[in-house]
């Protein structure tokens, strides 16, 4: 078929708008939900979350920069 | 070949971040999702109703979300590595650091979010400090077994794609056996 990998798109393209329909995005239940995420507290839950990660991507940083310190061994 | 320029750090750098991806996963996968233990603002906000299942689920996604970013970071870098002829392909510190960076990880994560802050702990309940504590001991090991691996891969040399060495003192020099096996 000549335009046989369209297909994929398109499915992907319908399971998607059909995923975000059934996900009910204004129900009363999500207006609850984004309220509570996007309210008091977002900003330092967020920090909160994403320190861990800042501190793995400095000792990645580190250690591309200066390697394991040696123990007993020339580097 | 022992004068063969080495930058170690490269591959160590991009297994650091895979491991802290892939044992992100392990964590999101079996812990927060099957178990359902471990939700990210489960003891400031307890899942005990669908809002604050569904608020804790929001974080769980935001938590995956940074896991995948820092997964994608670690094949960028070990793509970047691999084009490199200085850089030793040694599977000893790859799957060393894959382990340094799980186990940094839940160190990490553990000591700030367990310990420090008390935002959530991996099974909340009557032994939740027991699981805390054997969520630390099993990181600080992981980060132990990877350091380990690490050192050991500093004998090898060989870059992507070079040729085994043959002579019986080069294969010993590189951790392998004397005898080439098959």
């Amino acid at each position: 078929m000549r335009h046989s990998w369209l297909q994929p798109f398109v499915l992907l393209a319908i399971l998607l708008v059909a995923t975000v329909a059934f996900a009910c995005p204004d129900c009363a239940t999500s207006q609850v939900v984004k309220a509570s995420v996007l309210g008091e507290g977002f900003w330092s839950h967020l920090v909160m979350l994403v320190v861990p990660f800042l501190l793995i991507g400095a000792l990645s940083a580190f250690l591309y920069r200066i390697g394991l310190p040696s123990r007993g061994m020339k580097p | 070949m022992a004068s063969t320029p080495r930058h170690q750090g490269a591959i160590i750098s991009a297994g650091v971040l895979l491991g802290t991806g892939l044992g992100g996963f392990v964590d999101g996968i079996l812990l927060h999702q099957l178990l359902q233990w471990h939700n990210m603002l489960s003891s400031r906000l307890p899942p005990t109703d669908l809002v604050t299942m569904k608020v804790n689920m929001v974080w769980d996604g935001l938590f995956h979300a940074f896991t995948w970013m820092v997964t994608a970071i670690g094949v960028g870098l070990l793509w970047r590595a691999g084009k490199r002829s200085e850089v030793p392909w040694s599977t000893r510190t790859f799957v060393g650091s894959l382990s340094l960076g799980w186990g940094a990880f839940n160190v990490v994560e553990g000591l700030i979010d367990h310990h420090l802050l008390g935002i959530h702990h991996v099974h909340p309940g009557a032994n939740q400090l027991a699981w805390d504590v054997g969520f630390l001991l099993f990181g600080a090991l992981l980060v132990g077994a990877g350091g380990a691996l690490i050192r050991a891969g500093r004998k090898d040399t060989r870059p992507r794609g070079g040729a085994l060495p043959s002579h019986p003192r080069e294969r010993l020099a590189a951790g392998m056996s004397p005898l080439p096996l098959g």
